[in-house]
């Protein structure tokens, strides 16, 4: 009988602590570890504990993006286990210090230095259009996400030509058949469309409110 | 446990124990969120979400909607349920 949910959680969270002074992490709760940079991009380390072992996964959400549903997204990133690597993807309750180790080393291997190279507005737009994400393996990083998150750093970063480009694109993946809360995403981001090709100035005060509304939803 | 045959086969394409919400992958207990048993993304941008069910159970059209709407809500029909 391996250690059990509640108590792994405590476990997660001790080893957590020096990751969280290191690197100034903060728990959201005791899975979830979130870092805020000066640009609002967030990065996330967020444990979860399945029914067949435990595993953790690595991501980046920049926050200034329009969103339809505000949560802590993981899609831009994967678990630690399938990240620049191929591995069983649970480590297993019998063994649950030796698979925190394990999850530790690939932390500080593979997800703090990704963090420090594309954790930024910037370093979004390389990762995404240098096809970076299949180098690493992140299977599960749609092409939705990728056009939206693309988009949405190209005009924070004031590249209104590529980031009306991109727009078009996300614009161009939510088909007829999407669910009703898309065809309204989409009226927005047609509505922001004809704002960066009519009125760019008001673009950046768009993406600022965009920024306050999504760390008010996400209480950070 | 079927989770524990497909983590071992180690197809970076199959994962296993995933939650959705709207199209974004979420932390497991996220409010509204969907726990999908085995999601396969396929080389041409769909994926295929096998739904495990026990006995005589059956998977529902309602449960089938959930899942697509879930997973890619800009495309459902890109999502297949199995």
């Amino acid at each position: 009988m391996g250690m059990d949910k509640k108590e792994l959680k405590k476990h997660i969270r001790n080893e957590l602590k020096e990751v969280c002074k290191l690197y100034n992490f903060i728990p959201k709760s005791e899975v979830q570890y979130l870092r805020l940079t000066d640009d609002n991009v967030l990065h996330i380390i967020n444990f979860d504990l399945g029914s067949i072992g435990f595993t953790c996964s690595i991501a980046i959400q920049p926050l200034y993006t329009l969103e339809h549903t505000n949560v802590v997204s993981l899609n831009m990133g994967g678990r630690l286990s399938r990240f620049k690597i191929v591995q069983k993807e649970w480590w297993s309750y019998e063994e649950p210090e030796k698979g925190l180790k394990e999850i530790l080393n690939l932390l500080m291997l593979n997800g703090l230095p990704w963090f420090e190279e594309y954790g930024t507005a910037k370093g979004i737009i390389k990762f995404i259009s240098s096809g970076k994400h299949k180098e690493y393996g992140l299977v599960s990083f749609d092409s939705f996400h990728q056009k939206k998150y693309l988009a949405f750093s190209l005009l924070f970063t004031g590249d209104m030509i590529e980031g009306a480009k991109y727009i078009n694109d996300l614009i161009g993946e939510i088909k007829d058949n999407a669910a009703d809360f898309m065809l309204s995403y989409k009226k927005q981001l047609l509505e922001l469309s004809n704002t960066i090709k009519n009125e760019p100035e008001k673009v950046s005060e768009i993406l600022n409110t965009a920024i306050i509304e999504n760390k008010k939803s996400l209480k950070i | 446990m079927f989770n524990q045959k497909v983590d071992a086969l180690g197809n970076p394409n199959l994962a296993t124990e995933k939650t959705f919400l709207n199209g974004q992958e979420v932390s497991y207990g996220t409010k509204g969120g969907v726990r999908v048993d085995v999601i396969e993304y396929n080389a041409n941008g769909t994926v295929t979400v096998y739904d495990l069910k026990t006995g005589s159970a059956t998977l529902t059209q309602s449960r089938i909607t959930q899942i697509q709407i879930a997973v890619n809500p800009a495309n459902p029909s890109s999502v297949t349920v199995e």
